[in-house]
């Protein structure tokens, strides 16, 4: 149990280093950039130019600026976005929910069909349902979210509504489960195929195991061998993709809120990289990479607390 | 040879074996001296590592299917651009997003995949961005390979001391959100081919260097490394000649799978607009160009999206394949 | 990001502030009346007393004070009134002022007010909720970006702005609570430009008091308004609500009585809402007009005032870029009809000079037609152009290695390469295509690290000196160093010129030498917008100086202006 509290310990830490390096990094690179904030298409006046330095401490040292930065940034102030004048935080208070709960159903809906795709597959296997799920899984791993959207977007929202007359999945938006399907489908669907294969391998695996040849050799029924002892230990290694996972939903929700123009985070990251809102560009790039860091750490202490075989002396591959 | 050899000093005289009293006689033996050629010999015959995955893989008929098209997709890449009629920039404006094989308006010749909306042959254009996508994926995956695995190897093999500095470093670097860096250093850096290299790579390598140093640990406490050691072999030659040989599966399927996800990684980049400089062409910037106008000329799309999808599902595939080759453990 | 007076290509947002102007555009004025449509099968969205209209991006800063960009503006437009506003023509109407006195100096102007304005805190609007805001624009302390259109122009602004005059001192005086007296440093031909323009809207001072500066504008509970709208409703970076104000003083002038403005991002995302009847009108790319043809859906396009063009960096004498040679055949080379036909698309049309056509001059003549064309796209003309200023400076055409600077969205590198094979085609050379971020290449250009540059420009206000005062030997706008005396001269006198004739004839010749005689900056095209809209959708003006407007023109639309002057 101390080795245990050692171990998390120590990833609490690095986690913390991990996220002041790349808030020093991500400032430092904006300092980097060409111009400041306020450079437009004609010279601002410089004594206006001066008023509007001083209202957001630009001019002061940059080192003095960067201390301030990572203050504020660790009391959750990521400053004021420059063009709306409206601090990063609240930007990111009212829109990351929206993201967040974009994220969620897909991961939801990526693991659920994953895994029920990777035991179809893994228990017919060499059959047509095996090939087909695969065949899917893969599809999944080489479309991009993006050309998926679009494609999903054009077909089953506009085209099925007109052919219809009955809107089951809205064009745009997030307010409804009418709007909420797709979106989530299309952000989905290459984290399926991950899990989907992972699961189908891990089951392979496990239904090899003597404990299963034991099961049958009991009597049990396939159907109680396959949920009450396969499947719980094939989802084990399911678990540790979680982290990656995460990283890529969140990722694939930028292209994928423009796509369906929903107001998560994403579309604002998209549109602060797209209009060089730098000061947006900073703040969520540091609130997603914190995000992210934590994420896998709660996926490395969860999988450690559950998985008797990991000692939590370092860090699983 | 060996057999041969042993077969002759059998032959040799006869005699025999027990005499009345039980004792074994000494005539029995025959003294025939060392023979230090039979003593190395080696009853196998000899099958490297490579030629026993080799082996393998020419069994699997996906890997072959896999190897044969990503084959045909990297001379098209090399060749192809050279030899079509139109270069990848070559604009006839008057002429645009026309479909599947027409001819075109001024010189005749046919535009196997139609054309943009600029009027450019996008057959020309779909090599030339084969060449620029795969240019980008392997230099970053060598990249990645080379420093992963100088720093995996170095961490391992040294261990104590260095191995953990180098371990919490790396730790802390793979703790940075990969997309999200590479999205900043793209908005910092000027656009190019070589940003672009430098950019996928910055933090790329963590995976392959942490699998290496793992692999590295392992096998230093293995008595042939040992053996080496007491030999007097400096830490370079031994990573070079008895580590990395055997880390090796380790590397190339970790290559084969790294190379999709950077194709994927441009893709997703060119469509945030941080790609390639124009008029060059990359795979992402034709599917990011082909995606606004799907809705009316659906071939665009579905042209490089074919190519996108074949060359990242060939690389998966074989990188499946090749796991399993290299390590029948893996093959669950 | 702010005060994008040189225009970022193909921003979501692009960031253009116009005051008014008289005349309607001549490219056809976005006004859509009911009558001239057939249906087309678009109804639009389901609600018939509601319009969605997209705006593309969210609206970043609904404070009339610190607002620079189009889109805050389109929603002031409808949220608030000032002294004047524009009509469909865009030409100035009294709007709060219900008589205007100009003294014989044409500097002071005396208002008196509407006594029946509300504010949505129910507070009347009076003459002290102008001098607030004007006084606020005019201090360091509110940091507006914009600040200069006022203090630039009204009595003593500088020297309040900078602190060594008191507030009061400025050209703003409430006589009373319905008389507004506004002075300016010098007489002003597009005063009443200015008075319909948000920052010169009123401000209620105890609003912003009660809200808070830092925050005033940014929700909508976070704003007071006075005028045919209020906001009902905005999420941010999704849609913002707009509702009929009954409590108005003139409720008839709304076209409708919801106005929900969407925020979509991806020009395919807008093209898919319009088609399955999610929004009533989206702005159209290129790529978007053959399969708006396809679908028969009714367009209609307008020329906003921007005006793209090449600018030469005439200190690169090593590739001939100081030979006005050079440069006059680089910029006839390029086909400036196919760009806008094949390329564009949007509406724009070739440049004909640098003053776009929706620029008023003399005598409320449209610039344009009284000045005629001055420059046009010649490919023989051109390449004679260029091989005379090769002889001129001994180099060969292989030695320039020109590149050309652009915006990296992808409709200014699209843009660029076409000129990249043109002047292949034309000139037979090559150049190279450097494509950069708004801002690297606004860092560029004042570096002076360019050959070309392709860029644009979008006016302060209606009158042709805002384009052409940018390339005098001194101006900060003049990133290609181009220097003629003669030039100079002609604009220094047409601003103190008091004759609007002259002064037009003045300009006019000084547009010929900088675009045409020495080619210092070579115009491409006068930018256009294209756009869909539903049959339902009655009653919206959409032009150069206004992208949206849903309310007619002020009933008492006669001017009521004495010029004691003329008495």
């Amino acid at each position: 149990m101390a080795n245990q509290l050692r171990y998390i310990l120590k990833r609490i830490v690095y986690s913390f280093i991990t996220i002041l390096v790349l808030t020093t990094v991500t400032f430092l690179l904006m300092q980097l950039l060409p111009g400041d904030p306020f450079t437009g298409g004609k010279n601002i006046p410089d004594t206006v130019m001066e008023a509007l330095k001083a209202k957001y401490g630009l001019d002061k040292p940059v080192l003095q600026q960067l201390l301030m930065y990572i203050g504020n940034a660790l009391q959750g102030d990521f400053g004021i976005s420059i063009p709306d004048g409206r601090a990063v935080t609240d930007i990111i208070r009212e829109a990351f929910p929206i993201s967040f709960d974009l994220g969620v159903r897909a991961l939801l809906f990526a693991f659920i069909m994953g895994i029920l795709l990777g035991i179809v597959a893994a228990v017919k296997r060499g059959t047509a349902w095996d090939s087909g799920a695969m065949f899917l899984a893969l599809v999944g791993v080489s479309v991009p979210s993006f050309i998926m959207g679009a494609v999903l977007q054009y077909f089953l929202a506009l085209k099925l509504g007109q052919a219809t007359g009955v809107q089951v999945f809205a064009i745009v938006g997030w307010t409804d489960w009418h709007s909420k399907i797709l979106p989530a489908f299309a952000l989905a669907f290459g984290s399926m195929a991950t899990v989907s294969r992972l699961m189908r391998t891990s089951m392979l695996d496990v239904m090899s195991q003597d404990y299963i040849k034991t099961a049958k050799a009991k009597g049990l029924s396939q159907r109680q061998i396959i949920w009450r002892h396969a499947v719980r230990n094939a989802i084990m290694p399911v678990v540790t993709v979680m982290g990656p996972l995460v990283a890529s939903v969140l990722t694939g929700a930028f292209v994928v809120e423009n796509i369906f123009a929903i107001p998560g985070l994403g579309k604002y990251f998209v549109t602060s990289v797209q209009t060089n809102n730098y000061t947006l560009i900073a703040g969520t790039t540091v609130f997603y990479g914190t995000f992210l860091i934590l994420a896998n750490l709660v996926v490395d202490i969860i999988y450690g607390l559950i998985d008797p075989r990991i000692k939590l002396t370092g860090r699983k591959e | 040879m060996a057999k041969k050899k042993q077969m002759q000093a059998a032959e040799a005289p006869k005699y025999t074996p027990y005499d009345v009293s039980g004792k074994i006689s000494r005539d029995a033996f025959q003294v025939i001296g060392s023979d230090a050629s039979s003593m190395e010999a080696i009853a196998r015959p000899s099958i490297s590592f490579m030629k026993d995955a080799w082996n393998r893989i020419r069994k699997s008929k996906v890997a072959i299917v896999c190897m044969t098209i990503l084959a045909l997709i990297i001379l098209g890449a090399i060749f192809l651009p050279m030899i079509c009629p139109f270069g990848y920039e070559q604009q006839n404006v008057a002429f645009q997003n026309k479909p599947l094989m027409s001819p075109d308006s001024v010189t005749g010749q046919m535009h196997i995949f139609g054309t943009d909306n600029l009027g450019r042959d996008v057959f020309a254009r779909v090599w030339y961005g084969a060449r620029i996508s795969l240019t980008i994926a392997i230099a970053v995956a060598l990249i990645d390979c080379f420093v992963g695995v100088l720093y995996g190897g170095i961490s391992g093999y040294f261990g104590g001391a260095v191995d953990t500095v180098m371990m919490r470093v790396l730790e802390i670097i793979s703790g940075i959100p990969y997309l999200i860096i590479v999205i900043l250093l793209m908005t910092v850096m000027d656009r190019g081919l070589g940003t672009i290299i430098v950019a996928y790579s910055l933090t790329g390598w963590t995976g392959m260097a942490r699998l290496v140093r793992g692999q590295v640990v392992s096998l230093k406490e293995q008595e042939f490394v040992i053996a080496a050691k007491s030999m007097g072999a400096s830490p370079a030659r031994i990573i070079s000649k008895h580590l990395v040989p055997n880390v090796l599966s380790v590397i190339i399927v970790n290559i084969t799978l790294d190379i999709p996800n950077v194709i994927f990684t441009e893709a997703f980049l060119s469509m945030l607009g941080l790609g390639i400089a124009p008029p060059q062409s990359s795979w992402g910037m034709m599917a990011n160009n082909a995606i606004q106008v799907f809705q009316m000329y659906p071939t665009q799309l579905i042209v490089v999206a074919l190519f996108i999808c074949v060359t990242m599902l060939s690389f998966n595939l074989l990188g499946d394949q090749l796991r399993d080759a290299f390590d029948p453990k893996l093959r669950r | 990001m702010k005060m994008k007076k040189i225009l970022a290509m193909g921003l979501a947002s692009a960031m253009v502030l116009s005051l008014g102007a008289c005349g309607s555009s001549d490219a056809g004025s976005g006004s859509s009346d009911g009558t001239e449509k057939t249906s087309t099968g678009f109804a639009g969205t389901p609600d018939e007393d509601t319009y969605v209209v997209d705006l593309r991006a969210e609206p970043p800063e609904l404070n009339s004070i610190l607002t620079t960009d189009v889109a805050s503006g389109d929603i002031l437009r409808e949220v608030m009134v000032g002294l004047y506003k524009l009509d469909e023509n865009d030409t100035p109407q009294p709007d709060l002022a219900e008589t205007t006195e100009v003294s014989d100096d044409g500097c002071t102007y005396t208002m008196t007010l509407r006594q029946d304005a509300k504010w949505t805190n129910g507070e009347p609007v009076t003459a002290n909720d102008f001098v607030f805001s004007y006084q606020t624009i005019c201090s360091k302390e509110a940091a507006s970006s914009y600040a200069f259109i006022v203090y630039d122009n009204l009595l003593n602004g500088n020297e309040v702005y900078e602190g060594t005059m008191d507030p009061s001192e400025l050209g703003v005086k409430a006589l009373d609570d319905y008389t507004l007296q506004v002075t300016f440093e010098n007489p002003i031909p597009y005063a009443k430009h200015l008075f319909s323009f948000a920052s010169y809207y009123p401000m209620n001072q105890k609003a912003y008091e009660e809200i808070g500066a830092d925050v005033y504008g940014d929700e909508a509970d976070k704003i007071v308004t006075n005028g045919a709208y209020t906001i009902s409703e905005w999420t941010h970076n999704d849609h913002i609500t707009l509702t009929k104000n009954e409590d108005f003083y003139d409720p008839d002038r709304c076209a409708v009585g919801t106005i929900r403005y969407t925020m979509m991002n991806d020009a395919n995302t807008r093209m898919n809402a319009f088609q399955g009847g999610q929004t009533d009108c989206i702005n159209l790319g290129a790529d978007q007009m053959d399969q708006a043809e396809q679908l028969g859906i009714h367009t209609e396009s307008y020329v906003d005032n921007g005006n793209w063009y090449i600018q030469f960096n005439t200190q690169k004498t090593d590739k001939g870029l100081d030979n006005a040679n050079i440069r006059r055949g680089l910029g006839m080379a390029i086909d400036t009809q196919s760009l806008c036909d094949n390329i564009l698309r949007n509406g724009s049309v070739p440049a004909t000079g640098l003053v776009p056509t929706t620029i008023t001059g003399a005598n409320g003549e449209k610039y344009r037609d009284a000045v005629g064309d001055v420059i046009s796209y010649n490919a023989e003309e051109a390449k004679k152009a260029f091989e005379q200023g090769l002889q001129e400076t001994g180099l060969s055409a292989d030695d320039l290695h020109l590149s050309i600077l652009c915006d990296d969205q992808t409709s200014g590198q699209r843009d660029a390469e076409f000129f990249q094979a043109q002047w292949k085609e034309v000139l037979g050379i090559d150049v190279e295509i450097t494509p950069q971020p708004f801002k690297s290449r606004l860092d560029s250009m004042d570096n002076g690290d360019f050959d070309m540059v392709y860029a644009g420009w979008s006016p302060d206000y209606n009158d042709p000196m805002t384009f052409l005062d940018m390339f005098t030997t001194t101006n900060g706008n003049n990133y290609g160093k181009y220097s003629n005396a003669q030039y100079d001269e002609l604009i220094a006198n047409a601003m103190k010129e008091g004759d609007v004739v002259a002064r037009q004839d003045m300009l006019a010749q000084a547009e010929k030498i900088v675009t045409n005689d020495d080619a210092a900056i070579f115009p491409l095209y006068f930018s256009g917008v294209t756009y869909a809209v539903s049959d339902k959708v009655q009653n919206m003006t959409r032009t150069g100086f206004q992208e949206f407007d849903f309310t007619d023109a002020p009933s008492s639309s006669s001017d009521s202006t004495t010029e004691e002057a003329a008495e």
